[in-house]
């Protein structure tokens, strides 16, 4: 069993880093460097302005922390026909799990350090905790990270849930500790451990269902994430019917020559996945212009999110080229990419207009407005009649 | 002489299935294509609306081949296919629009037609449902649906009774015996033989993708030297012929 976790883990890692390497592409490093630059920047801004240490300070580290420890879960990476093939084996699942939790803890644990490290100085200052006391701190947290794998792997011979529940009790007993003596989250979190790790399943049922249902709904998190930059297939999307939005559909005129872009706007309007990136970007984009003050960053931020709009349609048209029924129908001579382009520039034309509010909001009727709504503009026009039919049609090869 | 193919060699890349096809579909009449598994039904319907193309050999419809008027083939042609190929994005209401609008069809005239089928399959009242969440029977249905309502040269129509209900099954042979007795030419493979042999006028028996032999079921018969046998004593007599 050993054995077989370490051949699935294999096949598991080649397929992340697999989409590590499509994510970590070039534009998307860039980007990632402004997002991390401005998010220091800010942070450090925010830590100047902090200069007095005030009272419920312990209660938003404490929050942080149980946020934080939320992060990960017992990856099983079980299969779904594991429930046919590996009955037979269901004694043996322990020798299984202990390999699987060991592995899970790696993302969590690493996770936790880093952001732990980076909230020392908001505690230090905000809270005024001491070096020592932190270190105590995140030891605890830790732990307790520790222990809700080992729960985790316990809850799949029950049909119970305590995910809640422990982390209502975390968050109580580490604001508990911090404004009494640190030494006591550390020490209940050892108890937590040491008492779940007592806990045997020798003579309890393994839950396959349960077990197979969650390992999918871990993998569809992450895949769904990584889905946000990349295009992950076999994911399968969500439709909805959204009949309020018919009226932007009908405007599409039923005749022949709008066949694709009859298929493409009711398509982008009903899939989640499409829609729900949009309206994400969009909304994250209009929160940025409100903010910032600085003109060339708001024009760099209003370019770079039209432009990631724009990118991440392209799956959408290859999701679309390879349906069958199109390929049978009478409709060679139309011009499938340039009724995706005009999707493309329909719907970056709405979020150019929706981003007009907050710059003039910021700049009023200055020329700093044109400039940051022109740029804009040049990245939406770049993109739509240069950038998108040179993809579209390397997609098509 | 609607559907006509002559020495079609084929397959999926270097994989070569199909050797060396040749047969007929006439206008007023439906031909089963009968075959194992794996036997290349599916293959050869493939080459005929164009998905693959052939190696060698000639498909004709009405005279005319794919490469020399690509929409004007395309047209000839209604399609069934083995599963539902449905846009999980529209309404069913939606896939007849966008049929009518791929097609070029004619709006209220091809909706009338559609509403009676619509009626005859119990669909009426779903035109704001997407079909990807119905039953295989109802996409089937759905599929159906979308090709009978246009007047075209061939239907192909791929294991079409998989999954129908048995009134659907009765409704569908009524719908190609129409079709049939307008001209069209109905070119279906399936299965069921016993449905195949009371509903097509003429078979082609396929075995490892060479037409093994054909004809009406009388021609068969002789063939096989099997007087009395019904299609699927002929065919059970082809398949222990093939192990051979």
């Amino acid at each position: 069993m050993n054995l077989l976790f370490k051949e699935r883990l294999k096949r598991h890692q080649t397929s992340q880093l697999k989409y590590l390497r499509l994510i970590f592409n070039d534009q998307f490093v860039i980007a990632l460097i402004f997002l991390i630059g401005s998010l220091g920047f800010w942070y450090s801004n925010f830590l100047e302005t902090l200069t007095n240490s005030f009272w419920w300070a312990k209660i938003v580290v404490a929050l942080i922390a149980t946020i934080l420890v939320s992060v990960g879960h017992l990856a099983t990476l079980l299969e779904n026909a594991d429930s046919t093939f590996l009955l037979a084996k269901e004694a043996q699942m322990n020798e299984y799990l202990k390999s699987a939790k060991k592995y899970s803890l790696i993302f969590p644990v690493v996770f936790l350090v880093v952001s732990l490290f980076i909230m020392y100085p908001f505690a230090n200052i905000a809270a005024e905790m001491k070096m020592v006391d932190y270190l105590i701190f995140a030891s605890s947290i830790i732990v307790i990270k520790v222990a809700m794998i080992e729960i985790e792997a316990l809850e799949l011979f029950s049909s119970k849930s305590y995910r809640y529940l422990i982390l209502g009790l975390v968050f109580a007993i580490e604001v508990l500790a911090l404004y009494t003596s640190i030494y006591g989250a550390l020490l209940v979190a050892a108890a937590l451990l040491i008492a779940v790790m007592l806990q045997s399943t020798t003579g309890k049922l393994f839950n396959w269902y349960k077990a197979i249902k969650k390992e999918d709904a871990r993998s569809f998190n992450v895949k769904k994430f990584y889905n946000l930059f990349t295009d992950v297939p076999g994911l399968s999307n969500k439709i909805v019917r959204r009949k309020y939005l018919d009226f932007i559909v009908n405007r599409v005129k039923l005749i022949h020559q709008n066949t694709y872009l009859y298929i493409y706007s009711r398509g982008f309007v009903r899939n989640n996945e499409y829609i729900g990136l949009f309206f994400r970007l969009v909304v994250i984009q209009t929160a940025i212009l409100f903010f910032v003050k600085n003109v060339y960053l708001s024009a760099a931020i209003g370019g770079l999110f039209i432009y990631l709009v724009g990118f991440q349609l392209k799956p959408f048209y290859k999701q679309y080229a390879n349906n069958l029924m199109q390929k049978i129908y009478p409709i060679v001579n139309l011009n499938k990419t340039k009724d995706f382009q005009k999707l493309v520039i329909t719907v970056l034309t709405i979020q150019w207009i929706i981003s007009l509010v907050p710059i003039f909001y910021i700049y009023g009727s200055t020329l700093y407005s044109l400039v940051v709504a022109g740029v804009e503009l040049l990245v939406e026009l770049i993109f739509g009649f240069i950038l998108l039919p040179r993809d579209l049609k390397k997609i098509d090869e | 002489m609607t559907l006509e193919i002559t020495n079609l060699s084929g397959g999926y890349g270097p994989l070569q299935v199909l050797k060396k096809e040749t047969f007929t579909v006439n206008n007023g009449e439906v031909v089963g294509l009968i075959g194992l598994n794996g036997a290349g039904k599916s293959t050869t319907i493939k080459h005929i609306i164009g998905l693959l193309q052939a190696r060698s050999g000639e498909i004709k419809i009405d005279g005319g081949q794919l490469k020399d008027d690509i929409e004007g083939y395309r047209k000839k042609i209604a399609y069934v296919p083995e599963s539902p190929i449905l846009y999980p994005e529209l309404t069913l209401k939606e896939h007849i629009e966008l049929t009518i609008m791929a097609y070029g069809l004619d709006e209220n005239k091809t909706w009338e037609k559609a509403h009676h089928l619509l009626e005859k399959f119990r669909l009426s009242n779903k035109l704001d449902w997407f079909p990807e969440n119905f039953s295989k029977g109802m996409k089937q249905k759905v599929m159906i649906v979308c090709a009978f309502m246009r007047d075209a040269s061939v239907f192909i129509i791929d294991e079409p009774f998989t999954g129908l209900d048995p009134i659907a099954v009765h409704d569908l042979l009524e719908l190609i015996e129409e079709k049939k007795n307008q001209g069209s030419a109905v070119l279906m493979s399936t299965h069921i033989l016993i449905t195949a042999q009371e509903n097509a006028d003429r078979f082609v028996l396929i075995n490892d993708g060479q037409v093994v032999s054909q004809g009406t079921i009388e021609q068969l018969r002789e063939n096989f030297q099997m007087p009395d046998a019904s299609l699927d004593d002929i065919y059970l007599e082809m398949t222990k012929e093939a192990v051979k």
